[in-house]
């Protein structure tokens, strides 16, 4: 069974086929982001940004931001700019580094991250897409969106994989 | 500065020569959007044929005037002055956007002008008169100043048509952090752009609206021009040519990612000395369309 292929199609197909039918509590959201193992001559960890677009594709929520931020004179914010969409959409709005959102680069591996109930207790009804925008230097950059339906009832069970940059990407619902 | 090349690139853009063989005046910078603090970006600045690779004429230094966010003047670092371009480095130390221009008129024969669009702009009048008339079956052209077309009576040659150049702008933006719009203000004098969408938020797939002005009007049909970089590796230039609407916007879809020299001609006609005459102007500048 080809995974990848099938996940793609599911995407193709819109998220509601995404999503099974039946649970009836909102709970907690958990995403996994996998990092992948490349074979290349020069490796650094991407930068990653994480966050919820909204039925217009403006940031809704930012989840997580993953940069150097140790680096000496703030410096690890001038990559930021490379996670091109996130900064235009957000990241150029903030004052990084951002309590409970910035954190370190991560390894290769995969990554679990919780989303705090307080970011989508305000959410309204409709369709949303979580973003993984990921880029490396002296690498490639990937974007990857992972479409999913809010509602009273959600049930969200989604992953989308990226071709180099990113792994799987899922999104669920932790009850 | 050599005033020659520039004359001839007047002369080239107001006679409509193969636009595609031109010689293009640009200035570049390595990057248009950047974060952080304190960043450095450097720029190249030149007159070639091929976007963007200096092979013909540099601009020269004392042409380039930048201003930071707040409208106060930045000063070039580490610039180099050189046969077929110039190259310095901005050092970015306040939040927003920056504009890099040409001063206008350098370069150009002090002309005067109709008192038309553009005159009392300080340089931006400084333009020069281009004229064309029937001479024993040919078409003879002809250049000269105010006081040339009455001296030499050119207003009595069979089917004398009189054109004068307005201003050009020549300009290019960078951003720290998030954009700004005070640097964008237009001044209501020459051909301009109200950047409806910031010059420095381009992306492939999202087309951009500007909205042409000369003098503060709308510049309706003005004509357009855009040219993707590289064109060195294409056969072909590709360039798209699009016109503004009667309010002087025009949506521009780029055909894909990255760096791109924008053209904008419009003209108004008045009268010089009783001869009627059309003046143009001319809007350059390069652009960074990034991935979506």
């Amino acid at each position: 069974m080809n995974t990848n292929s099938t996940l793609r199609l599911a995407t193709r197909l819109g998220p509601g086929l995404l999503c099974s039918a039946g649970a009836s509590f909102a709970g907690q959201l958990t995403a996994t982001v996998e990092i992948p193992q490349l074979d290349v001559a020069e490796y650094h960890r991407p930068y990653v940004a994480i966050w919820i677009e909204g039925p217009d594709r403006s940031v809704t929520t930012n989840v997580g931001v993953w940069y150097d931020v140790k680096m000496a004179k703030d410096e690890g914010i001038t990559w930021l700019k490379d996670l091109r969409q996130w900064w235009r959409k957000s990241g150029r709005e903030l004052d990084l580094p951002l309590d409970g959102v910035s954190g370190p680069t991560r390894p290769v591996g995969v990554h679990v991250v919780k989303i705090p109930e307080a970011l989508t207790a305000k959410f309204a009804d409709g369709e949303y897409n979580l973003v993984v925008e990921a880029a490396r230097e002296v690498g490639g950059r990937e974007l990857v969106r992972v479409p999913f339906t809010w509602s009273k009832t959600p049930a969200i069970d989604a992953t989308v994989r990226g071709e180099r940059e990113l792994g799987a990407v899922t999104l669920r619902q932790s009850n | 500065m050599n005033t020659r090349h520039i004359l001839a690139l007047s002369a080239t853009l107001l006679f409509g020569a193969n636009a595609a063989h031109a010689h293009r005046v640009w200035v570049l910078p390595a990057m248009t959007v950047l974060s952080g603090t304190d960043q450095w970006v450097s720029f190249e600045a030149a007159i070639s044929n091929d976007l963007f690779f200096p092979n013909h004429h540099a601009v020269a230094l004392t042409q380039i005037e930048v201003r930071g966010p707040d409208g106060s003047p930045v000063e070039l670092q580490n610039a180099i002055g050189g046969e077929i371009r110039s190259s310095f480095e901005l050092h970015l130390q306040q939040q927003g956007t920056y504009l890099v221009s040409l001063r206008p008129g350098m370069g150009r024969r002090p002309a005067g002008g109709t008192g038309g669009p553009g005159a009392g702009g300080g340089a931006a009048n400084q333009g020069s008169l281009f004229g064309s008339y029937e001479a024993n079956g040919k078409t003879e052209r002809w250049r000269g100043t105010p006081e040339t077309l009455v001296s030499e009576g050119m207003a009595a040659k069979p089917g004398f048509k009189l054109r004068e150049t307005g201003g050009r702008s020549v300009v290019t933006f960078v951003t720290l952090g998030k954009p700004s719009k005070d640097i964008l203000k237009t001044t209501g004098k020459g051909l301009e752009v109200d950047y409806v969408t910031h010059p420095n938020d381009l992306f492939a797939g999202e087309p951009a609206t500007f909205r042409f002005l000369l003098d503060g009007k709308p510049a309706a049909n003005a004509e357009i021009t855009i040219v993707r970089g590289d064109d060195r590796y294409r056969n072909e230039a590709g360039e798209v040519i699009l016109h503004a609407d009667a309010g002087g916007v025009a949506k521009i879809k780029w055909p894909q990612t990255g760096r791109y020299w924008l053209e904008a001609t419009a003209s108004v006609k008045g009268e010089l000395h009783g001869v009627p005459s059309e003046k143009s102007f001319t809007y350059i500048a390069t652009y960074e369309v990034l991935p979506d």
